[in-house]
């Protein structure tokens, strides 16, 4: 029998051989807004499975986590397990038969700052804010917004697009279809691919910061301010490279340079420089002041 | 000492292939990456061509007379002529090309002038057949070797590029002997002593003995072998048939090919060398040269994408997911078969182009991906 939608690890999966016994505590009677509430200590896990909804993280400062689950069809329920520091939280389907319009649910869930993220949604949308632990967010169509986050970030989607707003740390963010977009961001390394989606990156370049965009079509917009010191090679296989930037080629020579058909290489001021690698196979890369 | 800008390197490279080392060209190599570069570049063609070189100690002058008197009756060389301003401003900034950088007016020139496109053009395959020569790993990044070579520095193992001595501008005031085959022991003793000067004179060797390559013991080049060249040169796409004389006025057919300056006519000889040590290593072209590539990457794909078609098809048999997110994953799933197999055309098209190749292993890599994604929906 098939219970659980979709979990993606093992760890995942053994945690909730627990269910059947929980389940009982936790079915739902008419009301739909189920909260569960956690005491955690030191650094605390947080792993949540959802194969259609919302989920909304934010951190507060209270060692807890609280989750809320807003929950339409009464066949299916929240499950939420605790085992130390480690909270798990999904949506447990109550039959076998539920239609896939049935599983959804929106979560809302408040964690510690410093809290280590496991997000996994397959469609809807995911959104963390001020949560500064490592973070791990896949999912097959549900868009990402990260806000005021740090940690090593790795995102994974197919169609969802992905946001980052002032986010730092170390970011790796991977898509098929779906636009990535860093704004603000404070990031000292961030790789950044996507296959036909566009590429934004408004941030930040950090002395000795690695910032690698990389994508098939699309469009890859590098956007800088003249006070921004970075090294930098372009290149688009088969598109176009523009460039705004008044880039000195000084002490980059041919082995700089790639062989293709649209290539740049340059510096833009000398000061604690980042390193900038944008690359497309039959994009366009824009390279434009703010 | 004055030295000279690229520009004025690359407008007399052709002295430089053809022995002629000036003391501030010498120490514009010395200090400018990309024109060191490119003598390396010219040093490895030169000595692929070595490799198969038979004993004779120096190839006899004539020799090359003859093959300069046969490239020039080909119209393959031919004196500079006056060139249009347009096209003196995209030789200006050849050096841009060669680095790779191309604004949008050096591409439209080279889009709407036949001459500087085939100059481009030359630049482009001799630098692409230089490095298929040279090396197989990709390139460090330019912030990489500026790293290593400051903490090289640092440690003295290499230094900035020296004032040159006295005795290194005898030893260039002697090139002209070397060509000769006559090294005075003052000047096989500087050369053993001074690091630079050795460089040069190695390059010089290998320099010359590149048309010692093209001669074999004949001493003159037999028409077959030549006509051989020419075929090759134009099934590599190294040169072309006679254009016609509305494009390019040419009294000649093959004039109107290289109606450049100096840089054009370097290309054309270094084309002719990279052709000429390619056929002296024997049969090995660069058709045969794709062939390998494109061989290994088959090899080393073959059976990656076998495993992925096993996994697709068990992975979208058992998908279990709701209609939408099953149709984000097929649509995703044909974007990327899509994209692997127009990452597969163009490392057909060019085996040898390590972007290429990159971006087909990143198809595969994205694919992967994906079906585990798939897989964990049906599970």
């Amino acid at each position: 029998m098939r219970i659980w939608m979709a979990v993606p690890q093992r760890k995942w999966k053994a945690s909730f051989l627990l269910f059947p016994a929980l389940a009982f505590t936790a079915l739902p009677a008419s009301a739909r807004r189920i909260e569960k509430q956690f005491k955690v200590d030191g650094h605390p896990v947080v792993a949540i499975h959802s194969p259609n909804g919302t989920v909304t993280v934010k951190a507060w400062t209270k060692s807890e986590v609280l989750v809320i689950a807003e929950i339409p069809s009464d066949r299916v329920d929240l499950g939420a397990v605790q085992n130390g520091d480690r909270v798990d939280i999904g949506t447990r389907l109550l039959a076998n038969d539920v239609s896939p319009a049935d599983v959804h649910a929106d979560y809302q869930i408040d964690v510690p700052e410093n809290s280590e993220l496991q997000i996994h949604n397959d469609q809807g949308t995911v959104s963390v804010a001020y949560v500064l632990g490592d973070m791990n967010i896949e999912t097959i169509a549900a868009g990402i917004d990260l806000q005021d986050v740090a940690g090593y970030l790795t995102v994974r989607t197919a169609a969802g697009s992905f946001s980052c707003l002032r986010c730092a740390g170390r970011i790796e963010a991977h898509a098929i279809s779906g636009n990535l977009s860093f704004v603000d961001t404070r990031s000292t390394q961030i790789q950044a691919s996507t296959i036909t989606g566009n590429i934004v990156f408004a941030g930040q370049f950090l002395p000795d910061g690695q910032y690698n965009l990389k994508n098939y079509s699309g469009v890859i917009d590098l956007r800088y301010s003249p006070a921004d010191s970075f090294d930098l090679t372009a290149t688009s296989l088969k598109g176009k490279v523009n460039n705004e930037a008044k880039l000195s080629r000084e002490n980059h020579s041919l082995d700089s340079a790639p062989r293709a058909a649209e290539a740049l290489v340059g510096t833009l001021n000398t000061a604690g420089r980042a390193h900038v690698e944008l690359s497309s196979f039959d994009g366009t890369i824009n390279i434009v002041k703010r | 000492m004055a030295t000279m800008e690229c520009k004025a390197f690359l407008d007399r490279l052709s002295s430089w292939t053809e022995g002629e080392w000036p003391l501030d060209a010498r120490v514009h190599v010395s200090q400018c990456g990309a024109c060191r570069r490119l003598t390396e570049e010219l040093t490895a063609i030169a000595s692929a061509a070595r490799a198969t070189a038979e004993t004779d100690p120096e190839p006899p002058a004539y020799l090359w007379n003859s093959v300069r008197e046969q490239l020039d009756n080909e119209g393959i060389i031919r004196q500079a002529r006056p060139a249009l301003p347009e096209c003196e401003a995209f030789i200006d900034r050849l050096d841009s090309w060669l680095e790779g950088v191309r604004p949008a007016e050096l591409r439209s020139h080279a889009a709407t002038c036949p001459a500087c496109r085939s100059v481009a053009t030359d630049f482009d395959t001799i630098v692409t057949a230089a490095h298929s020569m040279a090396k197989d790993t990709a390139e460090p990044p330019a912030y990489l070797w500026n790293s290593i070579r400051a903490q090289l520095e640092n440690e003295g193992t290499i230094q900035h590029p020296r004032v040159v001595a006295p005795e290194c501008d005898l030893f260039i005031a002697q090139l002209d002997s070397n060509l000769e085959g006559l090294r005075p022991a003052e000047f096989q003793s500087h050369a053993s002593s001074c690091p630079d000067c050795r460089s040069v004179a190695d390059d010089f060797v290998a320099i010359t003995a590149a048309a010692r390559a093209m001669a074999e013991h004949d001493s003159e080049p037999p028409a077959h072998l030549w006509n051989s060249i020419r075929v090759q040169l134009e099934s590599e796409g190294f040169i072309r048939q006679p254009r016609s004389p509305v494009v390019v006025a040419s009294a000649k057919p093959w004039r109107g090919w290289f109606a450049l300056p100096r840089p054009a006519m370097a290309g054309a000889f270094v084309a002719v060398l990279v052709v000429a040590g390619l056929l002296a290593r024997g049969p090995v072209t660069h058709r045969i040269n794709d062939y390998r590539w494109m061989r290994g990457t088959q090899n080393s794909t073959a059976s990656l994408t076998a495993q992925l078609d096993t996994v697709e098809h068990a992975t979208v048999a058992s998908l279990r997911s709701a209609p939408l997110v099953q149709a984000a994953l097929h649509k995703n799933l044909a974007i990327v078969d899509n994209y692997i197999a127009l990452c597969e055309k163009s490392v057909r098209e060019n085996p040898q182009s390590e972007m290429a190749r990159d971006f087909l292993y990143d198809a595969y890599q994205q694919k992967a991906d994906l079906l585990a994604q798939m897989n964990e929906q049906g599970e």
